[in-house]
């Protein structure tokens, strides 16, 4: 049994009388991607944004390791080893590629607010470590371009770029392939299966093909709760998955 | 910095050392001034322009410095520079310590309109109390100096040594600012000025590094309050108000934000402005706010784009 990295006890987040998310329990797993699905409105979004941090838990625990974060505010849970892409491309839009990314690496250096360089190597450490950051998602050709004059596709790539250059134990997708052309969406995937060496994986998507061809474990949520959880075939067979996510419509493998 | 870049900057600050010596002393004085409200504009300019948080408080930072002075100056001797100034600016960054832990828990235009309250707050305190003569104001009877055993180093009342003093700290204040804007620090108030919301989940933490900001430029606008209030001779509470944090955004506005020196460009265009206009109608207030409009519209990113275009990219990222 793999290590878990992450995971919730009988998380709830009520909205009013609006229960978003309902009474889930989860575990990610080191070295795992874990694929959330379900219908709009399943309380996917709300689920990622009570791990992020972005919004407080109505009840419930959530663990990373064997630490209770559910004091800790967003930017803590970011630095603990979080890190998460949004839905709606969430860069630094008006700063080049390069710098996104070393301000994803300076976010954890050793001195994240220094009011100098109190040394040049410290400004050169930075340098390396982005550079790094941005040759293992293949945009060091980019580095000098501005960030927000990039593709959609090569923006949600910079951004996943700044979430691994925090060097996170648990990474949060959020629906990481809306808006790719079928291209980018394949590049895309084949990245994403890199990222669970050494990582747990949380990936919200609603591209089928793209969840079952990298998912090691898959959750069904609907009305805010889990309906079913567990290998990805096994999922797919399951009776209430079928009734409540795919109506009458059968997969296709 | 480029070699064409560094020319000039050096040849800018030749003429200011040696502006004093070619012209009369009210020129002198009015230079002066320009620097000073300069300085309060740059130190503004760090919130407005890199943090993104248009702070409608300065002009009380920069009244309570000048208020400290009034306040802790003898009242037949000359204060002591090194005694007073530090005290004047501590002053400052404290309050801006106070007003911005409070007033940085909000965003946008309440931001605006919090710190504009707080603003007001310390206006009335000075005005509708018998401190330091209430709405009257009160006198600094002599300048500060900066003596050491008993011999004067430094005499305020020279209108020149005053001009070459003010004009040292401008250029640090400047350089200070250009360091810390380049600093990682500067960076993440940048990035947080971008996208809130993607700093914060990379692990900045947002809140620190504002009040961080806030607190700095509030002590860099008690800094020009100091010598405003040593040079006038003079506090009111009208020093405090919004009036005044108003005329140092203008200045940030004209001169542009993206730039560090930018706003002491716009201060040199406002209070130029100023200048010749009295001399030249009586209804130079008019006159004045329709040039003002008229600049703006012509340079929406300030004077500092049009310097931006006749010098191009400098890369020193």
């Amino acid at each position: 049994m793999a290590e878990i990295a992450l995971r919730t006890a009988a998380l709830t987040k009520r909205f009013g009388g609006l229960v978003a998310v309902n009474d889930v329990s989860l575990e990610l797993s080191l070295g795992e991607i874990h694929a959330v699905i379900g219908p709009n409105g399943a309380g996917k979004t709300t689920f990622v944004n009570l791990l992020s941090g972005e919004l407080k838990p109505t009840s419930g625990a959530i663990f990373l390791g064997d630490r209770g974060i559910i004091t800790l505010k967003d930017d803590r849970r970011g630095l603990s080893g979080i890190g998460r892409s949004y839905q709606k491309t969430t860069i630094f839009p008006a700063a080049t590629v390069f710098e996104n990314v070393r301000l994803a690496v300076q976010a954890h250096s050793a001195a994240p607010l220094a009011l100098m360089h109190r040394t040049a190597r410290d400004g050169l450490l930075l340098h390396d470590r982005a550079n790094a950051a941005l040759t293992t998602v293949n945009l060091q050709d980019r580095a000098a371009a501005r960030a927000g004059a990039l593709s959609h596709g090569e923006q949600r790539q910079l951004e996943i770029a700044m979430v691994v250059a925090t060097d996170p134990k648990v990474v949060l997708l959020d629906e990481p392939l809306a808006g790719m052309s079928q291209s980018e969406s394949r590049r895309m995937v084949e990245f994403i299966r890199t990222l669970r060496t050494g990582r747990a994986v949380l990936l919200v998507e609603h591209d089928m093909d793209a969840v079952f061809a990298v998912a090691d474990r898959l959750t069904v949520m609907a009305d805010g709760k889990v309906i079913a959880s567990g290998a990805p075939d096994e999922v797919r067979l399951h009776p209430a998955v079928r009734a409540a996510y795919l109506g009458a419509e059968t997969l296709h493998t | 910095m480029r070699l064409g870049v560094r020319a000039i900057v050096c040849l800018l600050l030749l003429g200011a050392i040696v502006l004093p010596l070619s012209v009369p002393t009210y020129y002198t004085q009015f230079s002066t001034k320009v620097l000073i409200l300069g300085i309060l504009a740059m130190a503004l300019n760090l919130v407005v322009g890199f943090g993104g948080l248009v702070s409608m408080c300065h002009g009380a930072f920069f009244g309570l410095a000048g208020y400290v002075l009034a306040l802790s100056a003898p009242k037949y001797e000359p204060a002591a520079l090194w005694l007073t100034l530090p005290l004047a600016v501590a002053a400052a960054a404290a309050a801006a310590l106070l007003i911005g832990a409070l007033s940085l828990r909000t965003r946008g235009v309440y931001f605006i309109m919090v710190t504009l309250a707080f603003g007001e707050m310390l206006f009335y305190l000075f005005h509708d109390t018998n401190i330091a003569g209430g709405s009257d104001g009160t006198f600094i009877n002599l300048k500060p100096e900066l003596a050491l055993f008993g011999a004067t180093i430094l005499d305020l009342e020279k209108a020149r040594v005053f001009y070459w003093v003010v004009l040292a700290f401008a250029v640090l204040t400047l350089v200070l600012l250009y360091v810390l804007t380049r600093a990682p620090f500067g960076r993440a108030l940048a990035a947080a000025r971008d996208n809130e919301r993607r700093a914060r989940s990379l692990g900045f933490p947002i809140y620190r590094l504002r009040l961080t900001a806030f607190t700095i430029s509030g002590a860099l606008a008690g800094l020009a309050g100091y010598f405003a209030a040593a040079q006038f001779g003079y506090v009111a509470p009208q020093m405090l108000g919004w009036h005044q944090s108003a005329i140092a955004l203008v200045m940030v506005v004209l001169g542009g934000q993206s730039g560090v020196a930018a706003p002491l460009i716009g201060a040199v265009i406002v209070m130029g402005l100023e200048e010749w206009l009295k001399g030249v109608t009586e209804h130079w207030k008019l006159a004045e706010g329709l040039i003002i409009i008229a600049i703006v519209l012509a340079f929406p990113g300030g004077v500092q784009s049009l310097i931006d275009r006749v010098i191009p990219e400098r890369s020193d990222g």
